[in-house]
């Protein structure tokens, strides 16, 4: 099985924010496998196996997408468009972690289909409880998508 | 008999003449031979003698008469027929005098000295006199008429050309005044009719009137198109020269009535119009289709310019011959210009909502770029400071790690800030979307969610009903939070906290209030309440951003409320608010707990 590769991309583009939320995953040991993406691009690159991420089954399907709205090149929000419209990718459930509480990318974000929007609060104390409150429920308590649900039209 | 008369007369005559002749050759006879019987002669001669004569004069005398009784018969005949055309001429006149009694007017005739001597049924009905009543009454005194000049005056006029016309008034038996158009004329025979008078009168008293009026309405419509200042209203003839001038003309255009009128129309327009020939064509086509309007520019007698709106109509009489055009003008020329003020208002206007909507973008943007990257390192700073105190605490000493703390508490602080900034440009900028609001509904929302920031502590609510509102409850809401959550921060110290909310009476409009039994602060203070920023509590004694009220005092004022607040310190403060369109009765009660209302519809 090569959809669910790894439990979490986590798409960041901040070093320091980038390292306080791998700081606050390990610290869980929620998640084995984590990729980092850093920016848009090559958050779908990696999930539709292109250039880099390029592989023999077409998909790369992780358990949960950690998704920054403020990225560069392909902003948070087109990933999310490009995942949800997607047959192979839209039930990979997706949550949203970012500074923004603005309501058009809350709106925006629940249009497309979103799973969750999270503020990441400034206390670093109450952004490391929300990360393990995440993971616990998406990679642990939440029963995922069947994987025929996400690869039925998978080549091998 | 006459033929039998005349045939005796000769047979008479003959046997008188033969009676005679025979007397006489008897006679004759006795003498030669007087031989006879003597006694017989003499007497048979004087008898038969006598017999004749007698004779003789009866057929004269009746043969005389005879003649006599003829001579008679002729002369009354000759009577007889006299006195017949004398008659025929009578009945002839009166008949001719009867046709004047048809006519409507009155005919009169009057003598010298100006008595009545002949008096037609029509002067019965227009005087209401009848002829016995009028015979012989003197003219002028007898209708008290009233002449257009005098009465001398007039008789002159009629004595030197021997007639005179005008018009009188008179009076009818009935007393009423009648006016009376008059044609007199005077005999100048020299036989006795000489000075005699015939008078023929109409009575004109209905027409006087609808002339008099017809000439008021005139009169008014004149006064009313010359007096009219704010249209200039006058006439062309079929050519276009101006034919009237009102008082409108001449003060859009400058000329006077005497200046003008004669003068063709086309003056008033700019040379160009004059020579692409303008004016002939407008005339044509108001000619052609009854009207023509148009805008345009005219030229004043000044020389200066003139925006007007000209309509010129057609007119014409009942059998539809055109008698020229009238031609109603109205000055524009301050209107062009205030739609040209206008119009670069919008325009200018156009151009700042163009700029404020692009400066509201750019805040925005701003303000989006701010929740993202402003907080990112606050984030950064607590993190790194929290896995510093984490990971590496054995190299710290304690000082150490209270200035870390104090590190974090103040990213903290900053992150509270931005979120506080952040919530009042969204608020400032979000419109305002009213439904009619149940305020005790959402109040007993907002005191749900506050729970736990009074946990653990003796808060007594005193909730009285308050209104209804038309307001946008998302924000009315987050008025009651920021209220609320000031009622109990700085209630902290009291050991028994009583916080009420109720509606109040204020110059007849609903007002709510929000009190607390809290540490208060000194009113000359108040005016800093509402300040981005500005605090009036120590932050060590209780935390806060200085950005809540103002939310508050924004949110109120979108909606065309009022906010304010009354306190003294250690006594509580009490912060009031109206809402434009809030109705309900202000209750005195106090209750503790919040009371359901349903929504009315």
């Amino acid at each position: 099985m090569h959809s669910h590769a790894v439990d979490i991309l986590l798409v960041e583009d901040n070093p320091d924010d980038l390292e306080l939320a791998l700081h606050a995953l390990r610290k869980e040991n929620l998640a084995n496998r984590i990729q980092v993406a850093r920016d848009g691009e090559e958050a779908l690159d990696y999930i539709f196996a292109r250039d880099d991420y390029a592989g023999a089954n077409g998909y790369n399907i992780p358990k949960l997408i950690l998704l920054d709205l403020k990225l560069p090149k392909v902003d948070g929000i087109e990933v999310l468009r490009q995942i949800k419209t997607h047959p192979r990718t839209k039930t990979i459930p997706v949550v949203i972690l970012t500074s923004s509480t603005e309501q058009r990318d809350l709106v925006e974000g629940y249009s497309l289909g979103v799973n969750g929007y999270i503020q990441k609060p400034v206390d670093f104390d109450q952004f490391r409880d929300t990360v393990k409150q995440i993971g616990l429920f998406w990679l642990i308590i939440n029963e995922p998508p069947p994987a025929t649900a996400t690869s039925g039209n998978q080549v091998s | 008999m006459k033929g039998h008369i005349r045939d005796i007369l000769p047979l008479g005559v003959t046997i008188s003449l033969f009676l005679l002749v025979i007397t006489a050759w008897l006679s004759y006879r006795g003498s030669v031979k007087q031989t006879g019987a003597v006694g017989l002669e003499l007497s048979t001669y004087v008898i038969l003698g006598l017999a004749s004569g007698l004779f003789l004069a009866a057929v004269v005398i009746i043969h005389s008469r005879e003649i006599a009784h003829r001579a008679g018969a002729q002369l009354s005949l000759k009577e007889a027929q006299s006195a017949g055309a004398l008659e025929a001429q009578v009945t002839a006149l009166h008949d001719r005098t009867a046709l004047f009694d048809l006519a409507f007017d009155g005919i009169l005739s009057r003598d010298r000295s100006g008595a009545i001597q002949y008096w037609s049924r029509g002067a019965e009905e227009t005087y209401g006199w009848t002829k016995e009543e009028a015979l012989g009454k003197i003219t002028h005194t007898f209708l008290q008429t009233q002449f257009p000049e005098s009465l001398t005056k007039m008789e002159e006029a009629l004595h030197q050309r021997g007639r005179w016309e005008g018009e009188l008034i008179q009076t009818r038996r009935d007393g009423a005044r009648i006016n009376v158009a008059s044609r007199c004329s005077i005999a100048n025979g020299a036989d006795h009719t000489a000075g005699n008078v015939l008078e023929i009168n109409r009575n004109i008293t209905e027409r006087k009137k609808i002339e008099a009026k017809l000439q008021e309405n005139e009169q008014r419509c004149q006064l009313m198109v010359e007096g009219v200042r704010d249209f200039a209203i006058f006439l062309l003839d079929t050519d276009g020269r101006v034919a009237s001038w009102n008082a409108g003309a001449e003060r859009f255009k400058g000329y006077t009535a005497e200046e003008i009128i004669g003068k063709h129309f086309s003056c008033f327009y700019p040379q160009d119009d004059i020579d692409s020939g303008k004016p002939a064509m407008e005339l044509r086509i108001a000619a052609a289709v009854g009207r023509f309007e148009e805008e345009g520019w005219r030229i004043r007698k000044d020389g200066s310019k003139l925006w007007e709106n000209a309509i010129i109509t057609r007119l014409e009489d009942k059998s539809g011959r055109m008698l020229g055009f009238s031609k109603v003008t109205q000055d524009f020329t301050q209107r062009k210009s205030a739609a040209k003020i206008l119009q670069s208002l919008n325009e200018d206007m156009e151009r700042r909502s163009m700029s404020l909507e692009a400066a509201n973008k750019e805040l925005e943007a701003f303000t989006y770029s701010v929740s993202h990257d402003l907080r990112a390192p606050l984030r950064h700073v607590d993190g790194f400071s929290r896995l510093l105190l984490e990971k590496h605490s054995s190299q710290l000493d304690e000082e150490g790690k209270r200035m870390l703390e104090r590190v974090r508490q103040g990213t903290q602080h900053m992150g509270a800030l931005v979120d506080d900034l952040l919530n009042l440009s969204r608020v400032s900028r979000r419109e305002v979307s009213a439904l009619v609001t149940d305020l005790n509904t959402l109040l007993e929302e907002v005191l749900g969610e506050l729970k736990p920031s009074w946990q653990g502590r003796q808060v007594e609510f005193q909730i009285g009903r308050l209104p209804f509102a038309h307001c946008d409850p998302g924000l009315i809401r987050q008025v009651l939070v920021n209220l609320l959550s000031n009622a109990i921060k700085f209630t902290r110290p009291r050991a028994r906290t009583i916080i009420e909310v109720g509606q109040a009476q204020n110059d007849a409009c609903s007002v709510v209030f929000v009190r607390d039994n809290g540490v208060g602060f000194k009113m000359k203070y108040a005016g800093k309440l509402f300040g981005v920023f500005q605090r009036l509590h120590r932050a060590e004694d209780f935390e806060g951003t200085g950005v809540g009220l103002v939310t508050v005092q924004r949110i109120i004022h979108k909606h065309g409320g009022r906010v304010w607040a009354a306190a003294e310190i250690d006594m509580g403060a009490t912060f009031y608010f109206t809402l434009e369109g809030m109705e309900g009765e202000p209750s005195g009660d106090n209750i503790t707990a919040p009371e359901v209302t349903a929504v009315k519809g």
